[in-house]
């Protein structure tokens, strides 16, 4: 019980640091947003509750301080200055320190004198400045109670939970006093908790003025199941019940509307007047961003919490279902030749048919709710690019677009660092200082752009940046000084061709070369993690106006098209994402050059690879004049599979061989087939790698077959 | 002592000679069913096969012995045992029957010509003696280095 505690708390932490950074970032960019303080101040508040009520006393003090600091410049006794800012970032980072400590040994040890300190002294500064602005504060508070579609209960002078001061207030024109009644399982541990996270939020949506009994910071232990809390909502009684028996812990809601007088809810006609967007459903509150964040509340209220091990194990039994529908179908294609007069077999065939339509449907369902919005990852760029910019002394603005794309999220935990390293590349390398760029004519300010868009079955994801450019020349000189090419061929070689070149290991991972090329290093491992995805990525730049990196992913990698292919009589799967074309060429078609067979397809000459050869399978000597060969492709590189038999494409699940067989050279995993029997899927990478280091032996003796 | 005796072993064979399993280490016992060759990897490892949609490792317990190789026949079963997470099949002749041993007594350095690592003890009932297999160096042995 008590690590599923300390799990559930960790988890509340994780969700609360995010939305802290976002928050501060918002509030650095957007200077006096008064939503931002608000919700950084909600978001200490809640940590230093459940860090209290959890014993982590370190935790509890520094939010404790944070809350002082926030609690003064939302009283406007204290502007936002980028001291503040920074401060305020300082404590996200301890506080994430702090978790990871509670996460690692249980409890906290690291000192946050320092920090805290920080904290007091801007405290201290700011009394001065409360005392002389102090009528200025009352004129924005004045300011504040006209702003009728504030809904986060800013101009309480006391905006603490629980606190009296709101009692006075003016109703808003829609909303209503209600008395709450919520009883609380009797089984809930730590009711004092539960009942704060329920005023919190209620605070959401609406204001709390004040429980019974009285919820306390120190969240003492209160007696009894039932909490009341008075509340003033702009929500109608049933959707507020509705949010309140979501909660976890509650049992029995029971809610009184204390003031008839006025009306429960503001009619929809009156959607054009400054509604509280609260006044939730009409749908008009979208377009302000008060209104998306209302959305965004009520969205939440409707979601679970799901372990992602129970979405695996369902995916695993999709798996399961989607083979058997595969042997079901088979199977029918057998039997229709016998029984193909048989009444019962067509109601058979039918309901094979239905199933297969449910089973795909279901299939699509379940790989939806393993979908996450990229913005989980997005989200962690816009710090990183701020703090790296402030390093590099260079002014550097991050567009997001597209967060909101969904993709598979062992996708999203696959891809987290590639794109880490192409923004860092981008920030560091791609943008110019700023003299450089205003001796360019360009804004002093460069652009990195993040993107993200769905393409039919693929995620894109680019990452773009208008700075100086990767100089074709410069890359075609390294490559040819890293002997990775020759001049001649360097001279002969396309622009496009010759940027790919950073792709290269080699070129990459020397010094002297990043710092001419002008790009970091690592790039070959970006690379190398994307095509593990099965995911391509291309570059294009233009030198001086910018560079832009495109990625392209599949959404899940949990089933995939595969093309089913057979090697003697084994049969293997080939991932549909990298077979470019299936050619049928003649025997006399294949050129040997330099012992390595060739041949060349469509102006482009390919080596080719007998599997057989590395799979240990003997090469089946055909009598037929022509061979299969499946070409796959891996970005701009292609290879010639050379296979007995084309099965035809299919959907297969991807499954792994496990850890005790280990790792296999040109193998990726393994799928089940329509019989039952085991395939293994080719990893195309890996065999690119190993075509391409295939030892002179079995060149001559692929020679030798061929020709004989 | 007594709870040494009373545990149940299961005999497997290969070629002429028996061994026993503990019945503990046994998740269950499967026919002979397809198994797809897996290339490059462990020598003894015979293939990977589908165990109710999971896919399991088939190790063939002659090649680990370094015996001949012999035909599958309708006796040929694959006795599925748990190693750390994962479920490993391990291919033998045949399985006989249960069975209790009164003592078991070490096992020396090479037992029929077999590495003794292999195995655990050799156990003695009324039909004579039957040497134990150990588990974890037959699975892993000295190809430790090979897995992660």
């Amino acid at each position: 019980m008590r690590s599923e505690l300390m799990g559930a708390f960790l988890d509340e932490v994780e969700e609360q640091l995010h939305q802290l950074e976002q928050d501060i970032l918002q509030l650095e960019q957007e200077g006096e947003s008064e939503q931002a303080i608000q919700n950084i101040f909600r978001t200490a508040h809640t940590l230093k509750g459940s860090s209290a009520t959890m014993g982590f006393e370190q935790m509890k003090a520094l939010t404790h301080e944070m809350e002082n600091v926030l609690d003064k410049i939302r009283t406007h006794q204290m502007g936002i200055s980028s001291e503040v800012v920074d401060v305020l970032f300082e404590c996200l980072d301890m506080l994430g320190v702090l978790k990871l400590e509670i996460e690692r040994t249980g409890t906290a040890h690291t000192h946050t004198g320092a920090i805290v300190d920080k904290l007091r002294l801007l405290v201290d500064r700011a009394v001065p400045e409360a005392e002389k602005g102090g009528e200025a504060r009352e004129a924005a508070d004045v300011a504040d109670v006209a702003d009728v579609t504030d809904v986060d209960g800013l101009r309480k002078q006391d905006g603490e939970p629980g606190g009296e001061a709101g009692g006075e207030t003016a109703l808003e024109p829609g909303w209503c006093r209600v008395e709450c009644r919520v009883t609380l399982a009797p089984a809930c541990e730590m009711k004092a908790a539960r009942a704060a996270v329920i005023q919190e939020s209620l605070n959401q949506h609406s204001r709390v003025l004040e429980t019974v009994p009285k919820i306390e910071e120190d969240m003492l232990p209160i007696d009894g199941n039932e909490v009341i809390y008075y509340v003033e909502t702009g929500l109608r009684l049933d959707e507020l019940e509705a949010l309140l028996r979501r909660e976890i812990d509650v049992e029995h809601v029971v809610l009184r509307c204390e003031d008839r007088a006025a009306p429960a809810r503001i009619p929809l006609s009156g959607a054009g007047e400054p509604a509280s967007p609260n006044a939730s459903g009409d749908g008009t509150a979208a377009s302000d961003p008060q209104g998306r964040a209302v959305d965004a509340h009520r969205r939440t209220g409707q979601t679970i919490r799901v372990d992602v091990e129970r979405l695996d194990n369902l995916m695993n039994l999709v798996g399961e279902l989607v083979i058997d529908q595969t042997r079901i179908a088979q199977l029918s294609g057998l039997l229709r030749d016998v029984y193909h007069a048989d009444e019962a077999f067509e109601d058979l065939e039918q309901i094979s048919n239905h199933i297969a339509r449910v089973i795909s449907e279901l299939q699509e369902s379940v790989m939806k709710t393993r979908m996450l919005p990229i913005d989980r990852l997005f989200s962690r760029f816009p710090r990183m690019v701020r703090d790296l910019a402030q390093e590099l002394g260079k002014e550097i603005e991050l567009i997001v677009e597209g967060k909101e794309t969904e993709l598979d999220r062992t996708v999203i935990e696959e891809i987290g660092d590639p794109l880490i390293h192409l923004i860092r590349n981008s920030v560091d390398h791609g943008i110019e200082s700023r003299e450089e760029r205003l001796a360019a004519g360009k804004p002093a300010k460069g652009t990195v752009r993040l993107s993200a868009m769905h393409q039919e079955n693929h995620v894109v994801i680019t990452v773009e940046d208008d700075g100086a450019g990767i100089s074709p020349d410069r890359i075609r000189a390294s490559a040819v000084a890293k002997g990775l090419i020759t001049e001649a061929a360097a001279a002969a070689m396309s622009d496009r061709d010759a940027v790919q070149f950073i792709f290269a290991p080699g070129l990459s991972t020397a010094r002297q070369v990043s710092e001419v090329s002008g790009r970091g290093v690592g790039m070959d491992i970006v690379r190398t993690h994307i095509e593990k995805l099965n995911g391509l990525i291309d570059v294009e730049t233009r030198p001086g106006a910018g560079t832009k990196f495109t990625i392209q992913l599949p959404l899940t990698l949990a089933i995939v098209s595969g093309l089913l292919i057979k090697l003697g009589h084994l049969t293997y799967a080939l991932p549909m994402s990298s077979v470019v074309e299936i050619v049928r060429i003649p025997n006399s078609d294949i050129t040997y050059v330099k012992g390595r067979p060739m041949v060349q397809i469509r102006e482009q000459v390919m080596p080719l690879a007998w599997l057989h050869d590395h799979f240990r399978i003997p090469r089946t000597r055909h009598a037929r004049r022509n061979v299969f060969v499946v070409v796959v492709g891996v970005a701009e590189k292609r290879l010639g599979l050379v296979v007995d038999e084309l099965m035809g494409n299919q959907e297969i699940v991807v499954k792994s061989i496990g850890s005790y067989v280990g790792k296999v050279d040109g193998v990726s995993g393994a799928t089940i087939l329509g019989d039952g029997s085991v395939a293994l899927i080719l990893d195309v990478v890996g065999l690119m790698k190993l075509a391409l280091h295939e030892d002179g032996a079995v060149i001559e003796e692929a020679r030798a077959l061929a020709n004989g | 002592m007594e709870s040494v005796v009373s545990e149940q072993y299961i005999v497997v064979e290969l070629g002429a000679e028996k061994h026993a399993l503990s019945i503990s280490d046994i998740h269950e016992i499967i026919k002979l069913q397809k198994i797809t060759e897996v290339p490059n990897t462990k020598p003894f490892l015979e293939g990977v096969t589908n165990l109710r949609g999971k896919i399991v490792p088939i190790i063939n317990l002659r090649k680990r012995f370094g015996l001949e190789e012999a035909e599958d026949t309708k006796h040929t079963r694959i006795v599925v045992v748990q190693h750390k997470d994962e479920m490993i099949g391990i291919l033998v002749d045949g399985v006989s029957q249960v069975t209790r041993f009164h003592d078991i007594q070490p096992s020396s350095d090479i037992v029929s010509g077999i590495d003794g690592q292999y195995f655990s003890g050799i156990g003695r009932n009324e039909e004579g003696m039957i040497s134990i297999l150990n588990i974890e160096p037959i699975l892993t042995g000295n190809e430790q280095r090979e897995r992660q």
